[in-house]
């Protein structure tokens, strides 16, 4: 066995000097051929002629003896990628199309796969997070679905429910955060039962989370605080713990940090704050307010909870203890899917075109390479001929494909990587577990997997058939251009035809993105989006203690500012639509009585200045708005939007009516008008909830007149040229205030529609992409056809026919091509329709004004990639190709 | 086709090598000249096979190979059979008895 190796060791090492002693020991044979015919009588001549006769193909014995040592393998490998490289060089234009064709496929791919990967498939933040899950509710009287759950109904559930380990409650709601030293500032908090923590399985590194007895009505008030804020307000300062903070002026005690990966249910959370409910919430079967998580036991599944509810609704509405009017169908969502549905679709779709790119390209490569095996077949042949074996010479195409394809993934990788960066970039920033995003090994090996699958996908079609060249046939024929090559066109055009047919698919879904999105940008959103500057403003509580200084510096800036040049109105607010700070809370409507099961009444408070309506240009409809006279000491007013006028005073007008925010200890303001419908968090769709504007000296108690406001001037010029002019207004009044977070509402509404900017740019990438592959290979199908029939095309012209003819034979032939993928790709594009439809906004999947225009585009490029075959052929030298035969 | 034909001869060239070699060591011309007399006439080794296998065997270590002077002063490469081609070719030999000896079982049967 040893020595076994040591022979093929010492082959491997010396194999020159091998290689020579195998030639002295072939010499010696023939030599001894030779002496053998000259004994029999033979001349010199003629004993050299008979023995080399005999012993025929030296070349082949070589090779057939090289071939027994094991080591063969290595040394093929070696000499196939020295010989691919050698003649990849040779044709650096074919090298350059098929790498970056694959670098295109695989760099796409792994880039938008990592996307896929981190905010997809890798598990929440939770430990087991395919243990949670979200309880919801149908309202069929209502038409609502997704709906929130009452008090009662959560306790119904959270005692009888045998499925989990912890059912919990909670709801998002927003304070005005103060008493601790800081500015006073809006944010969002979480009332949440105290198993959310266990239930999530979160444990706060810092301090802890709160108890049962904490949950309970008037027990100590006590707060968890998210890492982010802790950071940000805080400086990480360690002793925040057993500190006390007024949210909306209640003192809380902060007993616990959250870790940083956390947030629930979305990151911007800054307050996770006990929810108890007391005999008499128990029996508010209308407060539909609640949104229920839990953990199911270990082993059950999300079937069988199910099933338990359903069982359970059913007994609740047969039992006369638990009777109240109604029972909701109730269901449970994976928590996965609550907070990544929103965008799996985009995603997903995403990957889907990716995929389609790849298969393309991996279509346009194979085509690529049968060109070149068909140029090469005479090389195949003479290599046969000359003795090399089949399986050597698939061996060696494969080889080349794999080099290229090894070259293409190396490129792609770095694409990848160049990318998912980019990506990040573009990407919306609210894209869930964004952060997260990165190239990783499975990303690497899934890389691999599809450069080793895509080489071999077109690494095979040249070598099966390089394996059986009719090798007569092709030494016979070379030259002539028969008919060696039909069957193999005919494997082309196939090719062609798919990928032209995908990329039609490719194409419609990037028109229709397209022109949804430009749907998204012509919506109106209720308020004016272009030449609307903002910046946030923040007075120092040093200088501005009390209400009045803080109300008297905004009413002595405003006006100064409205009346700069090219300033049409300037306003103030907390918070602004699509930049954040608006917030939703109950609110308390006098005399309005609930029809039934609606929910608790709920508006987004805003509290602002006088201009801030003009400055927005939100429509007055009725009524008036904010005027100078609105102060501190004046009668309080409100402003309602319409939405909100129409659910709670339906059929009457919302002028005269009284409404507050709900707990606040001020009278009711009345309601001195009704503006238009803002969408406040979104553009696609119209706002959930109405609008109670508050005038911002009027700001009750609880929240104290904001320091901190967003400044909102609309201008009648570019609004970047008055920023200078306001800078100086605002440093004349007190120069230690700061005007910072300068944006425009373009950019907010930049920001908003990003998804939908993403999914728009990729895909239209994508379909171009799609579209320049397939008419490459629409060109070298051609390109080659007629390269084939020159002698023929010569012929037909040295007989008279016209260049014209020769250019519509072969458009004809091209474009004929092109119908077919044509009506293969729109079968393929009406049929996926159903995919994207949810991301789709304004326009049908099957908008026939998109469909026009892929299809007129396809044809468009179509007749391009003819016209240079279709060119060539007409100006074929009738003379010269016939001599070339 | 050709590539068939091949596979046929292989295992018995090797073996029947194996075989020659028990008397001696010998170069690659002598082999084929003495196969050719031994099977008088009816199996014609050209060196496209000779060769080839004698690499085989030597890859697996059954015979091993060195250069020396043949009787008539020039250099030739003989092999020689080693313990383990000793054993190869006992064992081959004993299956390609039982295995002849059920073919003409098969065959002769009638």
């Amino acid at each position: 066995m040893f020595r076994h190796w040591l022979v093929r060791l010492r082959s491997l090492l010396h194999r020159e000097a091998i290689e020579a002693e195998f030639d002295e020991e072939l010499r010696y044979h023939f030599d001894r051929e030779v002496e053998r015919n000259v004994a029999r009588g033979l001349s010199q001549e003629e004993a050299r002629r008979a023995a080399r006769r005999a012993l025929g193909n030296a070349g082949r014995v070589k090779e057939e003896a090289r071939e027994a040592w094991s080591w063969r393998w290595l040394d093929e490998l070696t000499q196939d990628v020295v010989y691919a490289l050698r003649i990849l060089r040779r044709a650096p234009g074919f090298t350059a199309v098929v790498v970056a064709t694959l670098a295109l496929g695989i760099g796409a791919n792994t880039a938008v796969f990592s996307v896929v990967r981190s905010v997809l498939l890798r598990p929440l933040p939770f430990p087991e997070d395919d243990r949670l899950a979200v309880l919801l509710l149908r309202a069929p009287t209502f038409n609502f679905v997704d709906f929130p759950s009452s008090p009662p109904e959560y306790a119904a559930y959270r005692d009888h429910a045998r499925s989990w380990d912890q059912l919990a409650a909670y709801r998002v709601r927003s304070a005005t955060v103060t008493g601790d030293g800081g500015e006073p500032e809006r944010v969002v908090v979480v009332y949440a039962t105290w198993n959310l923590f266990p239930a999530l399985r979160i444990e706060p590194p810092l301090g802890r989370s709160f108890t049962a007895e904490e949950a309970a009505e008037g027990s100590n008030q006590v707060a968890v605080l998210s890492h982010g804020y802790w950071m940000t307000r805080y400086g990480g300062d360690l002793r925040v713990i057993g500190r006390t903070v007024r949210l909306d002026g209640a003192p809380r005690t902060v007993v616990g940090v959250i870790p940083a990966a956390f947030g629930f249910p979305t990151r911007d959370v800054r307050f996770w704050l006990p929810l108890g409910f007391t005999p008499q919430d128990l029996q508010e079967r209308g407060n539909h307010s609640f949104s229920i998580v839990g953990r199911l036991r270990s082993g059950v599944t999300l079937a069988w909870a199910q099933s338990e509810l359903d069982n359970l609704v059913a007994r609740f509405t047969a039992e006369p203890s638990f009777n109240f009017h109604q029972w909701h169908p109730a269901y449970l969502r994976s928590l996965r899917t609550e907070m990544v549905g929103d965008v799996s679709r985009t995603l997903w779709v995403m990957l889907g075109a990716v995929a389609l790119v790849l298969a393309i390209a991996c279509a346009n490569v194979a085509n690529l390479l049968l060109v070149r095996s068909e140029n090469r077949i005479r090389e195949m042949s003479m290599r046969t001929a000359l003795g090399a074996g089949r399986r050597r010479l698939a061996s060696q195409l494969l080889t080349e494909s794999l080099v290229m394809a090894g070259a293409g993934g190396l490129a792609g990788l770095a694409l990848a990587y160049g990318g998912a960066a980019a990506l990040r970039a573009v990407a919306p920033a609210d894209l869930p577990r964004l952060d997260e995003i990165s190239v990783d090994a499975t990303v690497l090996a899934f890389t691999t997997i599809l450069t080793v699958g895509a080489a071999a996908l077109f690494g095979l079609a040249p070598a099966l058939h390089a394996g059986r060249p009719d090798l007569q046939g092709v030494l016979r024929e070379e030259g002539r251009g028969g008919t060696v090559g039909r069957k193999r066109i005919r494997l082309r055009q196939v090719l062609v035809v798919s990928e032209t047919a995908l990329a039609v698919v490719l194409l419609v879904a990037a028109g229709l993105l397209l022109k949804s999105f430009r749907r998204l940008m012509a919506v109106d959103p209720g308020y004016r989006t272009e030449r609307l500057l903002t910046a946030r403003i923040a007075i120092p509580s040093a200088t501005y203690a009390g209400a009045r200084d803080v109300v008297g510096f905004y009413q002595a800036l405003l006006p100064r500012i409205a009346s700069l040049p090219g300033v049409i109105a300037a306003g103030a607010a907390g918070g602004l639509p699509l930049m954040g700070g608006v917030g939703p809370s109950d609110i308390e409507v006098e005399g309005w009585v609930n029809p039934g099961d609606a929910p608790r009444p709920i508006a987004d408070i805003q509290a602002v200045t006088p201009g801030y309506f003009a400055a927005l240009g939100i429509p007055q409809l009725e009524g008036r708005v904010f005027e100078e006279r609105d102060g501190t000491d004046a009668p309080l007013v409100a402003v309602v939007s319409q939405s909100l006028a129409r659910t709670y005073w339906p059929g009457r007008s919302a002028l005269g009516g009284r409404i507050r925010v709900d707990g606040d200890v001020e009278p009711f303001a009345q309601v001195v008008g009704v503006v238009g419908d803002v969408r406040q968090e979104r553009l696609d769709r119209p706002a959930a909830r109405g609008t109670l504007y508050l005038a911002h000296a009027q700001t009750p108690y609880t929240w104290a007149p904001s320091r901190t406001m967003r400044l909102t001037v609309g201008t009648s010029i570019e609004p970047a040229t008055v920023l200078n002019a306001i800078r100086i207004e605002v440093r004349a009044l007190d120069p230690s205030v700061p005007l910072y977070e300068v944006r425009t509402m373009d950019q907010a509404v930049a920001d908003a529609t990003a998804t939908q900017r993403f999914s728009m740019l990729l895909q239209t990438l994508f379909a171009l992409v799609a579209l320049s592959l397939s008419a490459i290979g629409l060109y070298g199908v051609l390109a080659f056809t007629v390269a084939r029939r020159t002698a023929e095309i010569g012929i037909r012209l040295a007989l008279g026919a016209q260049q014209s003819e020769v250019r519509r034979m072969v458009v004809r032939q091209g474009m004929s091509i092109v119908t077919i993928a044509l009506g293969l790709g729109v079968a393929g594009a009406l049929a996926s329709g159903r995919l994207i439809r949810s991301l789709l906004f304004g326009v049908s999947p099957r908008d026939p004004g998109t469909y026009a225009a892929v299809v007129g585009m396809l044809i468009a490029v179509a007749l391009l990639a003819c016209w240079v075959p279709a060119r060539r052929a007409s100006r074929v030298d009738p003379a010269e190709a016939l001599r070339a035969e | 086709m050709a590539g068939r034909k091949i596979d046929l001869l292989q295992g018995t060239l090797d073996l029947i090598v194996l075989k020659m070699l028990r008397a001696g060591p010998a170069n690659g011309w002598q082999l084929t000249q003495s196969i050719q007399v031994v099977s008088k006439g009816a199996l014609d080794v050209n060196y496209g096979s000779i060769y080839p296998s004698l690499r085989r065997l030597e890859a697996q270590g059954w015979v091993s190979g060195s250069w020396a002077m043949t009787d008539n002063n020039r250099r030739a490469r003989f092999y020689q059979l080693t313990p383990a081609g000793r054993r190869q070719l006992a064992a081959e030999r004993e299956q390609w008895k039982r295995f002849s000896t059920a073919l003409g079982l098969i065959l002769g049967a009638d």
